[in-house]
């Protein structure tokens, strides 16, 4: 058996060229049914993670909806809003008589003074604008001294901050004074002066003191996490917890992450994280809270005296 | 790396008699011998390395075409393919050159591809050895095997 006759062998199982002809087509073919399916597989890749990140989005959003009291306020405001067509017509209204602004408010009820729609004798000055200066005499109440036509008085109005239907409230004119000048300089020193940070505050923040007064004896707290485990505080803790959260700082911009640990006082929810930030949840409305290392240790201790995990 | 057509088409031509006989030698009959020619070529241009010389690109070849006939072989339906049923049997003028072809289709795929490497595109055996991956006795080892086993079945099992 000689190598030749090996090869010639191996020779006879070459194709012919029709064979060959027939192979590259169906090479080519091949190639071209693969481009087309690879624009169809980075289709489908693209839309599986367009649908992937979709549930994720909803996911998340489920999940602040249902974690974070604020977002889900923001989500009824952007789907069920507030107000009719009707209340905003209303509130436009309040508007364009300054009947929502403590300035609009005061300038149009001096404006009418002056006109003597009250039936008073006196005016107030007006020169280049009214003279007067807002003293907070409450948490809801700015008085205005404002300065008069006669030498030696100056004229007093009481202003009210009033809850109005769904709105952050109303300013309204209660009443005026007609004092004279002295009695009138010892009346504000023994108030505070107006500023725009000290009145938001006024206008916004909770009325804590009140809260927390009025309820020492019907604290509760619990971990979110262990809802049925809602401890009732005694009496001398109620008074420890109102202290802490009267004296801690509060803003209308919420910060913080998961806010675990609560503590209720009648409707009004105090919930933090495990950092010291939180949040005031009351009748609906929601503040920032935050409580400094001491005293957010103090309230740590307590949650472990009553038994709830921190 | 991509090929261009013209590229392509220079590769194919020069590698198709080989792979065919390769893969003929390996699968016994013509339509599963072009399905994995077709493979080989496309895996070819799926490889998308380039090759560091002529000689290189021919061992992969080779190397490619003999696994993919390995892995066509595995699927059981084809295992007990009987010489009988080969549809592709040349008819040659000298009886003794048509035995010795049904010889080596009829050979254990271990002699068959090592004999056609030999014998045909020349390689020596420590060439064989390095593109299938064994040791270079056992080549040589293969080799004396199956000039024994055609001998064998040239001679009608008389030797």
């Amino acid at each position: 058996m000689s190598d030749d006759k090996i090869i010639s062998a191996w020779n006879k199982m070459n194709p012919d060229s029709s064979t060959k002809e027939k192979i590259l087509l169906q090479i080519q073919d091949t190639v071209k049914a693969g481009k087309k399916n690879n624009l169809t597989l980075i289709f489908r890749r693209f839309a599986v993670g367009f649908a992937a990140a979709a549930v994720l989005l909803l996911g998340s959003l489920g999940t602040a909806y249902a974690a974070s009291p604020a977002f889900r306020e923001y989500v009824h405001l952007l789907l069920f809003p507030l107000y009719t067509s009707e209340e905003i017509i209303s509130i436009d209204n309040g508007h364009m008589t300054g009947s929502f602004d403590k300035t609009d408010v005061l300038l149009s009820f001096l404006d009418k003074f002056n006109r003597k729609e009250f039936g008073n004798a006196i005016t107030v000055t007006k020169e280049n604008g009214y003279h007067y200066s807002l003293f907070i005499q409450n948490m809801n109440q700015l008085l205005a001294f404002v300065d008069c036509s006669i030498e030696g008085y100056c004229i007093v109005i009481h202003m009210e901050h009033e809850a109005y239907e769904s709105t952050d409230g109303i300013w309204q004119v209660t009443g005026y004074q007609i004092l004279e000048k002295p009695i009138a300089e010892n009346m504000k020193k023994q108030l505070e002066p107006y500023s725009d940070t000290l009145t938001e505050k006024i206008t916004s923040l909770p009325q804590e003191n009140t809260a927390i007064k009025g309820t020492e004896d019907s604290i509760v707290m619990y971990n979110v996490n262990e809802k049925e485990n809602v401890v009732s505080i005694n009496k001398d803790d109620c008074k420890v917890i109102s202290n802490i959260l009267s004296a801690c700082e509060k803003s209308n911009d919420i910060s913080g992450g998961l806010f675990q640990y609560v503590i209720k006082i009648n409707d009004t929810s105090y919930m933090f994280d495990s950092v010291g930030n939180g949040m005031i949840d009351s009748s609906g409305k929601h503040w920032g809270i935050t409580i400094c290392e001491s005293d957010l240790s103090v309230i740590k201790s307590l949650f472990k005296l009553y038994n709830i995990s921190w | 790396m991509s090929y261009s057509d013209r590229e392509f088409i220079s590769t194919y031509n020069r590698y198709i008699d080989m792979i065919y006989r390769l893969c003929f030698s390996i699968l016994k009959n013509r339509e599963d011998t072009e399905d994995a020619v077709q493979s080989v070529f496309i895996r070819y241009l799926k490889y998308g390395k380039k090759f560091e010389n002529e000689r290189h690109e021919k061992a992969w070849f080779i190397v490619t075409s003999s696994n993919i006939c390995k892995d066509m072989l595995r699927q059981s339906w084809r295992h007990n393919i009987r010489i009988e049923t080969y549809d592709f049997i040349p008819h040659t003028e000298n009886p003794a050159d048509s035995d010795i072809y049904m010889a080596i289709l009829d050979s254990p795929y271990k002699y068959k591809a090592v004999v056609y490497l030999y014998y045909y595109e020349g390689y020596k055996t420590h060439e064989i050895a390095e593109m299938l991956h064994k040791p270079s006795s056992t080549i040589r080892n293969h080799l004396t095997e199956a000039r024994r086993h055609l001998k064998k079945i040239l001679d009608g099992g008389n030797s």
